[in-house]
């Protein structure tokens, strides 16, 4: 009997987990090379033979000095991060829109300042749009490279032909995991 | 638009150039250029707290009751700040809540948000008695005012929290033994950066990444003193703070000269101006805490050191230094301080790109001779910090 109720709960558990979201994994990989000329991509791959299936890439931008310990400015640091959160809407002071929350990370592979309040994101508003009231630098409109430096997140652009790169991660990733708000079970980052 | 602006930029480019102080070699006078390094295998110099090791003070060696470390305070300030007088040293520690291998995500290590990741305190060690006090669970980054007044961020929870905000008050002590008082009007990311005169600068980090400064006049009594700006240093009187404006937040970055007592605006050097001798490039950030005496500052920058020049208001760049490692990515100097009132001579820490981090030294820089001296490296866990108060003004 105990057995039988084993392999129900077991064959249940099987049927409720849609293949994709039990046979795949998406994730980032962000690697350096420049403030405001990196590379991040996103993934779906095989959970269990590591293939990936699909990815997209994109120019990105990451603070504004290479030194990853330095709060605020300098890049992120490597390692492996979590994506805590993923929101569509997002409305902070400083980052609006499109974000995905990273995990805490300690920079020098654990040796120095602990590195806080990262973020994925682009210049938008909470709804997506642009707000370009000025003829200057505007914190949510996308006006060009220099848009691409960040106080240490990771940046993608806003910009035309659309959708917009912040757009296609956007997209692949409601395609490809769908999640919003904060997550319980994680999601990978990798920074190198 | 933009044009208008790089067309400003040249402009000023060129008048900054020409306020340069330029002047010939010949160890007496400083002039900008690239510093030769030499590496050595000398000890680290000055004032220095290592793990629980204090050492360079001139009441002499002290072993403190915990190690002295700093994570969430990273850059930003000194690990241990030294009293006025010399008899106190408060000092930050931590203890993680668990082993992390930092190179892997947290999650994968069974560390959700929300699970403690560690325990700030500061402590008060008094180098006459040898009396060793923690403030308090949750307690980081302290200032001592002239009067012995001590300023430091107090967590409203004594646990930091993986991916969550830690939020803190602002407290003051008017010695390390009396009641705290606090001073904010609600907890917020508040970091105590240092006294000027009898005004409390704080670096107030906002929720999405970078941080403005306040200032505290008193008890609830706070007002916004730069928005999106990083502190530099802060004048010996007082009376003035130097700030960044980095490119994550202006395509203008520059160096500002803010009066602390109404906020205003006295001077402002675009970093497009502030060239580096060797590439000919304009450098492309700044970093404190740097150090002012009398009316020179020296601020790290994205190619090796800059030294300022600041009477009467005025601001311009005295040398622009030059130096390669500081130039590749991971390693700018942190925390460079004059050795003495001299300002001869600059030591700054900074991990050794070549050893991807891994690795600091200590480099004195004779800003006369265009060279430095690069000390052995040490672990960068287990590196030195400079013990100093970024504090001015003797109210």
């Amino acid at each position: 009997m105990t057995a039988r109720i084993a392999i129900l709960a077991l064959v249940t558990a099987f049927v409720c987990v849609s293949p994709a979201q039990a046979a795949t994994n998406v994730f980032f990989a962000f690697h350096r090379s420049t403030n405001t000329n990196s590379y991040l991509t996103i993934n779906r791959e095989d959970t269990f033979s590591g293939k990936i299936l699909s990815q997209q890439g994109f120019r990105a931008g990451s603070g504004s000095s290479t030194n990853e310990c330095q709060t605020g400015v300098g890049w992120l640091p490597t390692g492996w991060y979590d994506i805590v959160g993923h929101f569509d809407n997002y409305n902070g002071s400083l980052i609006k829109g499109r974000v995905w929350q990273l995990s805490d990370k300690r920079c020098n592979g654990g040796t120095g300042t602990l590195r806080t309040q990262l973020f994925i994101h682009s210049e938008e508003t909470s709804d997506q749009g642009q707000y370009c009231p000025t003829s200057g630098d505007d914190p949510f409109c996308w006006e060009g490279t220099s848009d691409y430096y960040s106080d240490g997140c990771i940046k993608l652009a806003h910009a035309q032909p659309y959708p917009s790169d912040i757009a296609k991660a956007d997209n692949d990733w409601d395609a490809w995991d769908g999640r919003h708000g904060y997550f319980t079970s994680v999601t990978s980052v990798f920074v190198s | 638009m933009k044009r208008l602006v790089w067309f400003s930029s040249a402009l000023v480019l060129v008048a900054v150039g020409l306020s340069i102080h330029l002047v010939t070699a010949g160890g007496t006078s400083a002039r900008s250029g690239r510093a030769a390094v030499r590496v050595s295998r000398a000890a680290p110099t000055g004032a220095i707290v290592r793990a629980r090791r204090l050492l360079g003070l001139t009441t002499g060696p002290a072993t403190l009751d915990l190690p002295a470390s700093a994570p969430l305070v990273g850059n930003l300030g000194p690990a241990a700040v030294p009293s006025r007088d010399g008899r106190y040293v408060a000092y930050n520690t931590w203890r993680w809540a668990k082993q992390i291998d930092w190179q892997q995500s947290l999650g994968s290590q069974g560390i959700r948000t929300g699970d403690p990741l560690g325990w700030p305190a500061l402590r008060v060690r008094d180098l006459q008695t040898g009396a060793d006090v923690a403030l308090g669970a949750g307690s980081l980054s302290a200032a001592w005012r002239a009067d012995g007044e001590l300023a430091y961020a107090q967590g409203t929870t004594p646990d930091y929290l993986a991916n969550t905000p830690y939020l803190r008050d602002v407290v003051v002590r008017r010695t390390p033994a009396a009641a705290p008082v606090v001073w904010s009007s609600a907890p917020d990311r508040y970091l105590v950066e240092g006294w000027a005169g009898n005004r409390l600068v704080v670096r107030r980090e906002l929720p999405d990444g970078g941080a403005d400064l306040v200032v505290f006049d008193g008890p609830r009594s706070m007002r916004p003193l730069a928005s999106g700006a990083e502190l530099l240093a802060i004048d010996p009187n007082g009376s003035d703070v130097l700030v960044a404006e980095n490119l994550g937040t202006t395509p203008a970055p520059a160096v500002r000269l803010i009066a602390v007592a109404d906020g205003h605006e006295e001077g402002r050097l675009p970093l497009a101006g502030i060239i580096d001798p060797t590439t000919k490039a304009a450098i492309t950030s700044v970093a404190g805490p740097g150090d002012w005496r009398r009316d020179r500052a020296v601020i790290s920058s994205s190619s090796g050191l800059v030294v300022l020049h600041v009477t009467g208001g005025a601001l311009s760049i005295e040398q622009v230094m030059h130096v390669d490692s500081a130039s590749k990515p991971g390693g700018v100097f942190y925390e460079p301080r004059f050795t003495d009132d001299s300002e001869h001579t600059i030591v700054a820490w900074a991990d050794l790109p070549a050893s991807s981090g891994r690795q600091s030294a200590q480099f004195v820089c004779d800003r006369f001779a265009l060279s430095c001296t690069e000390s052995a490296p040490v672990a960068s866990q287990a590196a030195p910090r400079p013990v100093y108060d970024e504090s001015g003004g003797d109210q």
